[in-house]
């Protein structure tokens, strides 16, 4: 088993191209060890054919930092704006109602003038109302002519 | 952030703004009126404007002694000589729910007699509306002439 394990290291090193394997002749024949040697080969050239991942050079960083100055400079939407205009649209709703409750409070018709009470503290003085045919409130007071001069 | 200006302005608008809130702009005089037995009343220069007012009276001479604008504040008084026995005060009540502004008007009499204090010749509670007029008669002065008040709600 350990033989087998050297010879597996010897066959991999000498595929991989190491210097101290270069001429030497291949490990001893066996099943086992061709199989081995069969899938590291298989396994290359496999991986082979898997694209190599790109890489950034110095002509890319130009248009890499050109992307990030451009991210920076442009403004991010702003959720602020949603909260203005529902903030508009709450403050519209709000005059909307004022207005209503302004403007709705002469819904009754405006009555004529009227004297709603009258009185006096003078003993002996009275105090009448009525209105005339020109609309006008009027307080008639009658006083005696004694006492009060 | 722009709501609550506009918040403010609304609740201004039903708090201070509504229109009882408002002071009431009248108008009134103080005419002393005595019958002097001329054919034709004679008004004089401020009474003019009010003589539809006043001449269904039984006088011919009307004569302004006091006549001016005042804007009544919301539940407070406003009080004015109308001669050396009489004084005038007027308290704007509100709107009542037909628009109609609620004034209570109160003459007080000094009495002849010095150390008296004066009394109520009389207390009204007028509703006027708009542009609507009152007026009290009856307060006796001297030479047996009256004085007559004229309210005018502006």
């Amino acid at each position: 088993m350990m033989f087998s394990q050297k010879k597996m290291k010897q066959i991999a090193a000498r595929l991989d191209g190491e210097p101290q394997y270069a001429g030497r002749p291949a490990p001893t024949r066996e099943p086992a060890l061709q199989e081995y040697e069969a899938s590291l080969l298989q396994l290359r050239r496999a991986a082979a054919r898997v694209p190599r991942a790109p890489e950034i050079n110095d002509a890319h960083v130009d248009a890499f930092m050109q992307g990030i100055r451009e991210g920076i400079e442009t403004p991010a939407p702003r959720l602020s704006r949603l909260w203005t205009m529902a903030s508009v649209a709450a403050a519209a709703l709000v005059l909307l109602l004022s207005a209503l409750a302004y403007l709705g409070t002469g819904s009754e018709p405006v009555r004529a003038n009227e004297v709603e009470s009258a009185f006096t503290e003078l003993e002996g003085v009275t105090v009448n109302f009525y209105n005339n045919p020109q609309g006008v409130s009027t307080v008639q007071v009658t006083m005696p002519e004694s006492d009060l001069w | 952030m722009v709501g609550a200006p506009a918040i403010l302005l609304a609740l201004l608008l039903l708090t201070g703004g509504a229109p009882d809130k408002q002071p009431l702009p009248v108008r009134y005089w103080a005419i002393e009126a005595s019958a002097t037995g001329a054919e034709a009343p004679s008004f004089d220069a401020d009474a003019k404007p009010i003589r539809t007012l006043l001449e269904d009276l039984r006088f011919d001479n009307f004569i302004t002694l006091k006549h001016k604008a005042e804007s009544l504040a919301l539940h407070q008084e406003t009080k004015a000589a109308l001669t050396d026995r009489y004084t005038m005060g007027l308290r704007y009540g509100g709107l009542d729910a037909t628009g109609r502004a609620r004034v209570v008007v109160t003459v007080m009499l000094v009495p002849e007699q010095s150390g008296d204090p004066p009394r109520k010749a009389v207390e009204t509670t007028l509703l006027l509306g708009p542009r609507g007029t009152a007026r009290v008669c009856g307060l006796r002065s001297k030479d047996k002439a009256e004085i007559i008040i004229v309210l005018a709600r502006q």
